[in-house]
């Protein structure tokens, strides 16, 4: 996202002269530091050394799209039961509609411990972009109405990412995918959704150059189902980049995608079991893709979503988790 | 006289509203959007004067964007984790302001996102606290969010 801090005419150009009079004046103190040596003005008679600010802030100093930025990043849920309701600042800026053309619902709520009708708080965060919302992302929620209210809200959709939202049907997104003109960025990680979904959304969606379908990785049962690839492989020629972790995909359906999409850069087909690499596919894949991940590829840099369901993620992946999230934390709250 | 001027012809000095002159190099410069613009419209050779930066935070940015120039992606991600660590409270905040004023994009990536892991599913309470924001809504302001916020199951209607 751009950054639009304001600038005033804030900046005063000094003649050279007075700078070198200045540097002269305390030359002894210079450092011989090559990028960046510092000396004290003339003009500044007490000399207090480079430690600590002197005044006391508080945050309403701050530009406004700084303080924008950090609660974008906070999420949608946060402004709304939070953030706004902090002081009338805060409050004036979670009305501005720039505020909500990414709408991100992404939440650490365990399942059965929701504390919110997290789809009407969708529904107001969405009248909130007047028209505007450009990027959406449900998680752990939503339903065929709510991703209806979505795309009958906007005209400019171009990424929306679908986490766990078991309650969207493959009818319902067949319908909305007639909506979404200019999606150019879809992530569907874990639901109901199948091959018609996927045929729905190639033909209505020509711009779709990135595309996440993602499942639970089970070895067991054993299937083998190529549908979604065989209607990748026809329906979405633009595709730059496909994510398709655990699928039930064989090795034709492999074929199928590379055949169709020829223009792909990345493919990531980790824990897809059914594909087996043998020596011509595996090199047409190395040739063909700038950035392969195989099915036994390294998984720690895989957003997984932990609420999906623990006990079988664990039971598959016991070694495949980062740790470095927790270490974030920590590192954080060491700051308070 | 000459020779430091010659030796200084590539840096650019920049004068802090605390009266600090910084000399620093056209490659650190060019990482402050507001000074690159300024040394595409004017003499380099000049001062530039930067009234609301003082010379700890341009020390700190400084320090910033030579230390980000490690050698791999995770000796980046320690100096980056490190020095955010080092920042007090106090110190972040009078920092974001200086660094959004000079548009220090890859500070206003990392400063904001650091504040957000702090804040977040955070109470108002604490948000007033953490940032010394006095609430200033009228009880009838108050009451109307209230209203608003019927998503919350505490007060949703049951009809």
């Amino acid at each position: 996202m751009p950054m639009r801090t304001q600038i005033g005419p804030l900046i005063v150009l000094k003649h050279e002269t007075d700078s070198i009079q200045m540097l002269s004046s305390s030359s002894s103190s210079m450092s011989n530091s090559s990028s960046s040596s510092m000396s004290n003005s003339s003009s500044s008679s007490t000399q207090s050394p480079i430690s600590e600010e002197p005044v006391t802030r508080n945050w309403l100093d701050l530009p406004r799209d700084v303080t924008s930025t950090i609660l974008l990043k906070v999420g949608s849920i946060d402004i709304l039961n939070n953030a706004q309701r902090v002081c009338l600042q805060w409050r004036s800026m979670s009305y501005d509609p720039t505020m909500w053309h990414t709408i991100d619902m992404r939440n650490s709520y365990a399942p059965n411990d929701m504390e919110f009708d997290l789809e009407m708080m969708c529904r107001h965060a969405i009248d909130r972009s007047y028209g505007n919302l450009v990027d959406i992302t449900l998680d752990y929620f939503g339903s065929d109405d709510l991703l209806t209210y979505v795309a009958d809200s906007t005209n400019h959709l171009r990424r929306m990412r679908l986490l766990s939202c078991w309650d969207i049907s493959e009818e319902g997104m067949i319908e909305v995918a007639k909506k979404l003109p200019l999606l150019e960025e879809l992530d569907i990680t874990i639901s109901n959704l199948s091959k018609d979904a996927l045929e729905a959304i190639g033909h209505c969606c020509p711009l779709l150059k990135s595309l996440k379908f993602n499942m639970q990785a089970f070895r067991d049962p054993h299937f083998d189902f190529d549908g979604e690839a065989f209607a990748i492989g026809q329906t979405m020629p633009n595709l730059r980049h496909l994510q398709l972790y655990g699928n039930k995909l064989t090795n034709d359906g492999v074929l199928a995608i590379l055949d169709g999409c020829p223009h792909l850069e990345s493919l990531d087909i980790r824990r897809c079991f059914n594909v087996n690499l043998g020596r011509s596919l595996g090199k047409r894949c190395a040739e063909e893709i700038k950035d392969f991940r195989n099915p036994d590829a390294p998984i720690d840099d895989y957003e997984f979503d932990h609420k999906s369901d623990p006990e079988s993620f664990f039971y598959d992946y016991s070694s495949g988790i980062s740790d470095t999230v927790l270490c974030d934390v920590e590192d954080y709250l060491g700051l308070l | 006289m000459a020779e430091k001027a010659s030796e200084s012809s590539n840096s650019i000095s920049l004068n802090t509203v605390d009266g600090k002159i910084f000399k620093v190099s056209p490659t650190i410069a060019n990482q402050m959007q507001t000074i690159q613009s300024l040394i595409k419209a004017y003499d380099s050779s000049r001062v530039i004067s930067l009234p609301h930066v003082n010379a700890f935070h341009l020390s700190k940015i400084i320090e910033y964007l030579e230390g980000k120039s490690a050698t791999t992606v995770s000796a980046v991600k320690e100096f980056e984790a490190q020095f955010m660590k080092d920042l007090s409270l106090k110190q972040l905040k009078g920092l974001l302001i200086a660094v959004g004023y000079l548009k220090v994009n890859e500070l206003l990536e990392l400063m904001p996102k650091t504040v957000a892991k702090l804040i977040e599913n955070k109470s108002v309470e604490f948000l007033r606290k953490f940032f010394g924001i006095v609430n200033d809504f009228t009880p009838s302001e108050e009451a109307k969010i209230r209203e608003e916020i019927a998503w919350a199951f505490d007060g949703v209607d049951e009809d």
